[in-house]
């Protein structure tokens, strides 16, 4: 009987022992781990102001919660400074980061740098689709480009456009403004390319104007379009100004009309979409089928309608 | 009687084995778990209005000295930082979201300075440490806890640093300056968040800094703007319509008035000569362009990247359990207050 009872205690000690390893063990087991760890994801923009991306961060946050990951983000020291966004990127694959999401300065060149590296990382972009079909959320480019250059073809009065190439590097960026110049060609518009920097616009643009005796400037990035909204009201003669992207000062600017049009979509699904594109593939999962986001064309008249307004103050408390 | 010592013998073995086996495992994964936590600081900042332009430099700054602690230390300093967009219900919100992702240290810029006493109680509980900055809660709640600091400047000394700009404008460029030649300064006020220290103080002392050496003025309009540009536009555009060319001078409690102050005069056409004097507070980039398009007179340096560079420093002594004036020069226990500097055209190759 005595024998009995120290052999069960024995065994339910033994047995304790064993499930406490197993606990230690099994998260350990490849599958099991990435399931149960928190994930760890790098979000590398090319600019140095992430305020551009809140509501970007907003939907990525969001995400983040939603999906169990932690969320580590990047700017650069110097707007679209490519070698350094590979640098980065390098040093968070090596830090152990699960996934990386990008707007790329660079995609082709990164792209490039992560086959040279041997950078096995899932990778997902925003903006700017990066060669060897990785996920990229953003609308359409071309479509964009030819949008912003109907919203101007609908004001013109008989004015030259400067386009505002601030990220030739940047596909993305690329595509919106080469479509653009496309339409403005067929319709017969006479337009002007001028590279610039947006870090400086605020104090060349008045120069640029001058030059280029242009009575309209479109812009195709963030940076470049929040640069155009600050200098807006200073400008002597108020040029039809042009735009991308849904931030608070966009958004005063188009209810003042001192931006005549802005290409906005749901920034807070695009970062949404991106963290949950990073988390499936670290964790080994199929790729959902996000639909291709949309964007609209965002006048002052119509800034306040609910589908708009949703896309400038995603997020209302 | 040997039978017995020898069973109650081989019992205790057994079951000293076992517990010895079992404390082994538990140790060894105890160890073995916690090594990766180490050596991550996670900061949860939480500012109270992400589009104000000083608090979104500081973030910028904050961003860029964690990467390069990184780089120096060979650490990892995660940032997570959340926007309270001026509700204090979210910001709890937000402190109870950094809470249970487990933040090493959370930064606070409040949003409503009377409300610190429930963010400081739920950080004691946590036992994490809890750095205020740029909007300095009641003197009584920061007593509540030792491991509650503040980062920021004496707003007075913004006032009169302001004040004194004018000053000297006043006494070096008076026919300039006092356009109606009556020997008084005509000057507006757009003011910040109504009670806030940060307002009271600037306006007080701004203008005390013109009486105190005898320079006569009157108030022609005094309203706030919440720290807006776009409010502060607002607002000067009435008084440009109101007052016309009797304003000689606007103080703004901030940059961001202050240059939508200048909106509205270049909106009413008029140009950087003509339209009244302008100053703010902060020295935000647009503000130092401002400066340099001649179109603001100058402002009071609100050490941005100091702020940061403190807040890390910090942040990293309390994670490591290191005496925190080690990292910062604390008063009274809790302050770490930094030097305002006045910003004028001549000054504007120091801070390129």
């Amino acid at each position: 009987m005595k024998i009995g009872r120290n052999l069960i205690q024995l065994v339910i000690l033994c047995l304790l022992g064993v499930s406490v390893a197993l606990t230690l063990v099994l998260p350990e087991l490849p599958g099991i781990e990435s399931r149960r760890r928190t994930l760890e994801i790098s979000v590398l923009i090319r600019e140095a102001d992430t305020a551009l991306w809140s509501n970007a961060r907003l939907g990525m946050e969001q995400a983040a919660v939603d999906l169990g990951a932690e969320l580590r983000f990047l700017p650069l020291a110097q707007d679209n400074d490519y070698a350094s966004q590979a640098a980065l990127l390098q040093r968070e694959a090596k830090g152990g980061a699960d996934a990386v999401i990008v707007v790329p300065a660079d995609p082709e060149g990164l792209a490039a740098f992560l086959e040279e590296q041997s950078i096995e990382l899932p990778v997902v972009t925003m903006e700017s689709p990066m060669p060897g079909g990785r996920a990229c959320f953003t609308p359409e480019n071309g479509e964009m480009g030819r949008a912003l250059a109907g919203a101007f073809l609908e004001d013109r009065r008989g004015e030259r456009v400067l386009l505002l190439d601030t990220a030739s590097r940047s596909t993305g960026v690329a595509q919106r403004l080469q479509a653009c110049l496309q339409t403005l060609r067929e319709a017969g518009v006479p337009f002007e390319v001028q590279k610039a920097e947006a870090q400086s616009l605020q104090r060349e643009l008045p120069g640029l104007l001058g030059q280029t005796g242009a009575g309209a400037v479109i812009a195709f990035d963030y940076a470049a379009t929040e640069a155009l909204a600050s200098v807006a009201q200073e400008l002597p003669e108020q040029p039809l100004l042009y735009g991308v992207g849904a931030t608070g000062a966009i958004a005063a600017c188009l209810e003042k009309g001192t931006i005549a049009a802005a290409a906005a979509w749901s920034d807070y699904a695009a970062g949404y979409s991106s963290v949950q594109e990073a988390a499936r593939r670290s964790r080994g999962e199929r790729s959902l089928n996000t639909p291709q986001l949309g964007f609209r064309i965002v006048r002052g008249e119509n800034l306040y309608e609910p589908d708009n307004q949703k896309l400038f103050f995603p997020v209302m408390y | 009687m040997n039978r017995t010592i020898k069973s109650c013998f081989s019992r205790l073995c057994i079951k000293g084995l076992a517990v010895l086996l079992l404390l082994a495992i538990l140790l060894g994964g105890c160890t073995g778990g916690s090594e990766r936590e180490e050596s991550v600081l996670r900061l949860g900042i939480a500012v109270y209005q992400q589009e104000d332009t000083f608090i979104s430099t500081v973030v910028q700054h904050m961003e860029r000295l964690a990467r390069e602690e990184e780089l120096e230390k060979d650490i990892k300093i995660s940032l997570t930082i959340t926007d309270g967009r001026s509700n204090q219900t979210v910001q709890l919100e937000q402190m109870d979201r950094f809470l249970d992702q487990g933040c090493d240290v959370i930064c606070v810029n409040i949003v409503d300075r009377t409300a610190a006493a429930v963010l400081i109680d739920k950080a004691e509980e946590a036992a994490v440490p809890l750095i205020f900055f740029n909007r300095q809660p009641v003197e009584e709640d920061m007593e509540r806890w030792e491991q509650v600091y503040y980062v920021g400047a004496k707003a007075a000394e913004s006032g009169r640093l302001q004040g004194q700009i004018v000053r000297d404008l006043w006494q070096n460029e008076r026919g300039q300056v006092d356009r109606n030649g009556n020997d008084v300064l005509e000057y507006v006020m757009l003011e910040g968040e109504p009670g806030h220290q940060d307002t009271l103080l600037r306006t007080k002392y701004a203008i005390d800094a013109l009486t105190s050496v005898g320079i006569r003025v009157r108030k022609l309009a005094s309203e706030s703007a919440n720290w807006n540009r776009a409010q502060a536009a607002q607002k000067m555009s009435l008084w440009l319509e109101e007052q016309g060319g009797d304003i000689e001078a606007v103080f703004a409690n901030n940059d961001d008035m202050a240059l939508g102050a200048i909106d509205a005069c270049l909106s009413a056409g008029l140009s950087a000569e003509s339209m009244p004097l302008v100053v703010g507070v902060d020295a935000t980039p647009p503000a130092l362009e401002a400066i340099r398009a001649g179109t603001l007179k100058g402002t009071v340096l609100n050490d941005s990247e100091g702020m940061a560079k403190t807040m890390i420093d910090l942040s990293l002594a309390l994670s490591r359990g290191e005496d925190p004036a080690s990292a910062a020069k604390l008063e009274e226990g809790h302050y770490i207050w930094l030097p305002y500097r006045r910003i004028e055209a001549k000054d504007l190759s120091r801070e390129e």
